[in-house]
């Protein structure tokens, strides 16, 4: 009977987009490849077997310059003396109580001094408790790998025991769900064996004492004391048959047949010098039983979000920064106009005050020149006096005169008499002679309006109104005067009354 | 608990590891430095921004206020113009030479008076009445009424002098042709079949000072 596995299928590919430094470090031996994108560009290999994990750092450095790696994060694929593998058996609990319970097994389990970093991963039971595999690996062997890559610039994404990588192929193999395999790889010249289940659970996982060169009948007496192991301790038939990985596997499976009464095949055909490395290319690191926290694991991730955020931030306040540099330039330059704004203002309104006083002075000085100049009254009293030696006619004589100006007219008053020295004059004849005198008043250069009797007391009385109280008692004293009639009036007098424009 | 997936992580953290837990602190820290940088920076610049429009916005009423300040300042040019201002001054110089500025031109007119009254043989009696001021808002002008009482003598013996009725004729209007301004407001004379006996003339004296700065 012969076993075969299937290659190249869909689980071997590498991840596009994954850039790492993917290194083998099993039992000593270094291998390192450098992926760039889901595509391996360099690879390297440190001749000679150097466990220490203080030379962790060196060795990196190496590699990446040896690969031409100008990544960030390193996948490493360990097989350690001190890293072992466990299967205890825990209550059904969960949470806290578990991680306890776990925690108390591991002090227990530990084969080495110091503290531990574990992992653990389902196994199956057979009995009504569930059933862990724990990777246990000295905490300061982690710390020194941590610190290796730190010290290189680089973030350890993943620390995956081999362990993980066989596991990985079994599922590769045709098995049932109730099928059981034992496949053993060839892990930097040691053997480690894991013994999984069709339906994906590891049942085990041991390194062998002996050395996968030491032989096929060693390698096969190795085996079936795993088997009988199994049976024993656990009640694990391996049922389907054993699959060697490594250097040489197809030879020495045909060898260690002829030792074995199950079927013993090749697990990985392909097998090169970097296969496990390949391999752990293809291992999810959360899925898998990885020593980096998935805290550690996001560091990358938060520092590079946090340079963002932070590049972001600066980005963002320089430009507000800029905003407020724009801001206070121009808000200088509104102060400056502001300032030339004011200035020019102020003398703006000092020169409209001025041009108002100016203005209000120009007004009064026109006002008052044009008071004196232009409403000046003619000497009307002094040509009218002038006028009479022309207009009276010889048969009269004028004793009085009086000439006044009013608001809007000149009030003439002529008072006089028959010339005496023509002798006395008849009524008709003085009549004639005033008639006639008005006749020229009236026209001629002062058109004088005569005024009638009637209209004479009218203006008598509206002068009397216009007067105070006082100004009633002259028209008493004319009424009572006017009812006396002591004396008629004289024939030979006569009174001109009127107004000049 | 899923096949072949880790159970837990490592529970004993290494020195490394436990170095990724520490800065819990300084995320804090950073979150805070960052939230500070960003709100100081954003109040720092709304701050300058509400400075700047405020400035903006005094600067636009006052360049508003200047405009409509200018216009008004060149409508006052405009209103008042250079020559019409030589003109309104030209004006009130003459108009200031014709009225009376002080006691010592009042004195001057009646000095005038009785030396034309004196050759046409009139005898003149001045008195002035109480001063009424024209504008009072400036008390610069004012009008004096000045009653002149002519009492007409004989003519001189040689008898070559006019009729009195001529020299009031001749007096009033010598008057009413002064350079001063002095209104001939009202007349009365008084006479006989032969001749006039007596005129009171009535004047208003326009008098003016300097108005007050």
């Amino acid at each position: 009977m012969r076993l075969s596995i299937a290659r190249g299928g869909r689980g071997d590919a590498i991840p596009s987009g994954l850039t790492t430094l993917s290194v083998s470090w099993l039992n000593g031996q270094f291998k390192a490849l450098a992926v760039h994108r889901g595509v391996v560009r360099g690879t390297w290999e440190r001749t000679g077997d150097i466990e220490d994990a203080a030379q962790f750092a060196a060795l990196l450095r190496e590699a990446a310059q040896q690969t031409g790696y100008h990544g960030q994060t390193v996948t490493l694929l360990l097989a350690h003396p001190r890293l072992a593998q466990q299967v205890v058996d825990v209550p059904p609990v969960k949470g806290t109580a578990l991680q306890r319970i776990l925690q108390r097994q591991v002090q227990q389990q530990k084969i080495f001094v110091g503290e531990a970093a574990w992992v653990c991963q389902n196994s199956l039971s057979g009995k009504s408790e569930p059933r862990v595999v724990m990777h246990l690996l000295p905490a300061a062997l982690l710390n020194e790998l941590l610190l290796g890559c730190r010290r290189n610039g680089m973030d350890l994404a993943a620390v995956l025991p081999v362990c993980a990588a066989l596991h990985r192929q079994s599922r590769q193999l045709p098995l049932g769900k109730g099928d059981i395999a034992l496949l053993a790889g060839e892990t930097g010249g040691l053997t480690t064996v894991v013994v999984s289940r069709g339906d994906g659970h590891m049942l085990l996982g041991r390194t062998l004492p002996g050395t996968w060169n030491d032989g096929a009948e060693r390698l096969a007496m190795d085996l079936n004391r795993t088997i009988l192991f199994m049976q024993q301790k656990y009640g694990v038939t391996i049922n389907k048959g054993i699959w060697l990985s490594g250097s040489g596997a197809e030879d020495l499976a045909r060898n260690v047949q002829q030792h074995l009464q199950l079927p013993v095949g090749v697990g990985a055909p392909g097998y090169e010098p970097f296969y496990w490395a390949r391999q752990a290319l293809t291992l999810r690191p959360s899925q898998s039983p990885n020593f980096i926290s998935p805290e550690l694991q996001m560091r990358r991730q938060r520092r590079v979000f946090a340079e963002v955020v932070a590049a972001a931030s600066v980005l963002v306040a320089l430009a507000l920064i800029s905003l407020v540099v724009y801001a206070s330039l121009q808000a200088r330059q509104e102060a400056a106009n502001i300032a030339v704004l004011s200035d020019r203002l102020k003398r703006l309104q000092a020169r409209q005050n001025e041009l108002q006083q100016l203005a209000a002075r120009l007004s009064h000085e026109k006002q008052v020149a044009s008071l004196v100049l232009n409403d000046r009254p003619p000497p009307v009293p002094a040509w009218f006096l002038g006028y009479l030696s022309e207009v009276v006619p010889a048969e009269l004589v004028v004793t009085n005169l009086h000439v006044q100006r009013e608001e809007n007219c000149w009030r003439v008053r002529l008072a006089g008499g028959y010339q005496p020295a023509i002798g006395n004059p008849t009524p008709a004849a003085l009549s004639n002679a005033v008639s006639g005198l008005s006749a020229r008043l009236a026209n001629g250069p002062f058109h004088v309006k005569i005024l009638t009797e009637a209209e004479e007391e009218k203006a008598g009385q509206g002068r009397a109104q216009a007067g105070d109280a006082a100004g009633l008692i002259p028209t008493w004293v004319a009424n009572v005067s006017r009812g006396i009639q002591a004396k008629p009036a004289p024939t030979d007098r006569f009174t001109i009354e009127g107004l000049m424009r | 608990m899923n096949g072949s997936e880790p159970l837990a992580s490592q529970v004993n953290q290494p020195k490394a590891t436990s170095q990724a837990r520490r800065p819990r602190s300084w995320d804090w820290l950073f979150r805070l430095a960052i939230v500070i940088l960003l709100a100081g920076s954003a109040a720092w610049a709304c701050w300058r921004l509400g400075r700047l429009e405020l400035l903006q916005r005094q600067s636009r009423q006052l360049s508003s206020t200047i405009t409509r300040l200018s216009a008004q300042v060149d409508e006052l040019e405009g209103k008042w113009a250079r020559g019409q201002a030589d003109e309104i001054g030209n004006q009130l110089k003459q108009a200031r030479a014709r009225l009376f500025s002080d006691q010592a031109a009042l004195e001057h007119w009646i000095r005038a008076l009785k030396e034309q009254a004196e050759p046409l043989f009139l005898e003149a009696k001045t008195s002035f009445g109480k001063t009424v001021p024209l504008n009072a808002a400036e008390q610069e002008l004012a009008m004096i009424p000045a009653t002149i009482s002519l009492d007409v003598g004989p003519a001189d013996e040689t008898g070559q002098s006019a009729s009195p009725y001529r020299r009031l004729v001749q007096l009033s209007q010598s008057l009413a042709r002064q350079e001063k301004r002095a209104d001939l407001v009202e007349m009365t004379v008084e006479g006989g079949t032969n001749s006039v006996a007596s005129a009171v003339l009535v004047l208003h004296l326009w008098a003016g000072v300097e108005a007050r700065p």
